[in-house]
């Protein structure tokens, strides 16, 4: 393999500070530039994720609740229930969640996790195609090694906490979207039938109705909240698969696992480009065959 | 080394794409620990913890994304240092020969 005596000499370093866009030159083996690629700058480049909007379902969601609320609650402050109704009426209400955020959410590592591998196999094809079958001696073995053992560790480990988190967000946008939906279901049947029991309740019959009613719609309530609270400690499952994840992750990139004992140097010795010995260490695999 | 140059830019890019992770992980602030628009009340109790993820993991990704670079810088400098040590060696031959 022959080196021309004019180089491209520029080239897109990533992460260094640049302004406007730069391009990246992609050479064949022998140095000749074949094509080049504009690359955007970083800061300018689109956000990484995309960005969902929220359909609003969880605002309307509490535009349409507040009214039944205010149904329900002069009712049961009517049938003589008064407090522990009222705490347990705000107690369900402030436990209705917003389903799109989780959804967001579990959208948005998912699609981490995506980029994630995608960037995993673009060095590991790179490796594969470009170095392999042209390379070979210490420098060359070095690489392979570091792709095959190293970098792909490492990205598997990161892969590994979006795929659980993922799968954690989904489980709570479905808790929390039944939830919403069973606290929603519970006023709107309960309201109109307050509502009527408590402009009778002037005459005791009707009366004994509310109060009565009033408590089926409480021991309904007081249910809801604790079947969310039970939700919610089933969700510390999920929680705990992804600590696990975390732990691998820890123990892979920081000392001893902890990260305040600091980063693992995780870089390709410098000495692969050691002035000294740069020709022993990259052998064009051609050069066997001559 | 045409072939490393490129090599070194699929890793930088990969660099790239591994640190625009790290500012994009998401978090639970803000807003989304109001009451009524976003996480329920009890839900507040696993916040810190969902974050304590999101942190650690930004933090992980920010280490893979700069060795990334470095590498890829480290490749930059090889091919660089090749290229003048083989004109150097070309030079000395052609010095020796009549």
């Amino acid at each position: 393999m022959s080196t021309p005596p004019s180089e491209p000499g520029k080239l897109f370093v990533p992460g260094q500070p640049t302004s406007g866009p730069k391009e990246l030159y992609i050479t064949d083996s022998s140095g000749n530039v074949r094509r080049t690629v504009p690359v955007a700058p970083a800061d300018a480049a689109p956000a990484s994720v995309a960005t969902r909007t929220d359909p609003g379902f969880f605002k309307n969601l509490v535009k349409g609740l507040n009214p039944l609320r205010q149904q329900t609650r002069s009712a049961m402050a009517m049938s003589g229930l008064g407090i522990a109704a009222l705490a347990l009426d705000v107690a369900a209400t402030l436990n209705l969640g917003n389903p799109f955020l989780y959804y967001d959410r579990r959208e948005h590592w998912k699609e981490m996790g995506g980029r994630l591998e995608s960037g995993r196999s673009d060095i590991w094809f790179s490796y594969f195609q470009d170095v392999g079958p042209n390379w070979q001696g210490h420098a060359a073995d070095l690489l392979g090694r570091r792709v095959r053992f190293n970098t792909t560790v490492l990205y598997e480990k990161l892969h590994g906490v979006t795929g659980e988190m993922s799968g954690a967000m989904h489980s709570q946008f479905k808790e929390v979207l039944e939830y919403d939906l069973s606290v929603f279901g519970l006023y709107t049947a309960s309201a109109p039938i307050l509502r009527t029991l408590a402009a009778m309740s002037a005459h005791p019959a009707g009366r004994v109705a509310l109060i009565s009613q009033a408590g089926v719609f409480v021991s309904a309530l007081g249910n809801l909240v604790k079947q969310f609270a039970d939700i919610s400690m089933a969700s510390e499952g999920d929680l705990n698969k992804v600590e696990q994840k975390l732990n691998d992750l820890r123990a892979a990139f920081f000392e001893q696992g902890d990260p305040a004992r600091g980063r693992r140097d995780l870089t390709l010795t410098p000495d692969v480009a050691d002035r000294a010995h740069v020709l022993d260490y990259w052998q064009p695999a051609s050069k066997e065959s001559q | 080394m045409g072939f490393i140059r490129k090599f070194a830019g699929t890793v930088g890019g990969s660099a790239e794409g591994v640190r625009r992770l790290k500012d994009a992980t998401p978090r639970f602030e803000g807003w989304t620990l109001a009451p009524l628009a976003g996480v329920p009340v009890v839900g507040l109790a696993f916040v810190h913890r969902f974050n304590a993820v999101s942190d650690t993991w930004s933090d992980a990704a920010g280490v893979l994304g700069d060795a990334l670079r470095r590498d890829s810088e480290t490749l930059v400098r090889a091919a660089d240092n090749y290229v003048a040590a083989e004109k150097a060696g070309k030079a000395a031959i052609q010095k020796t020969r009549p």
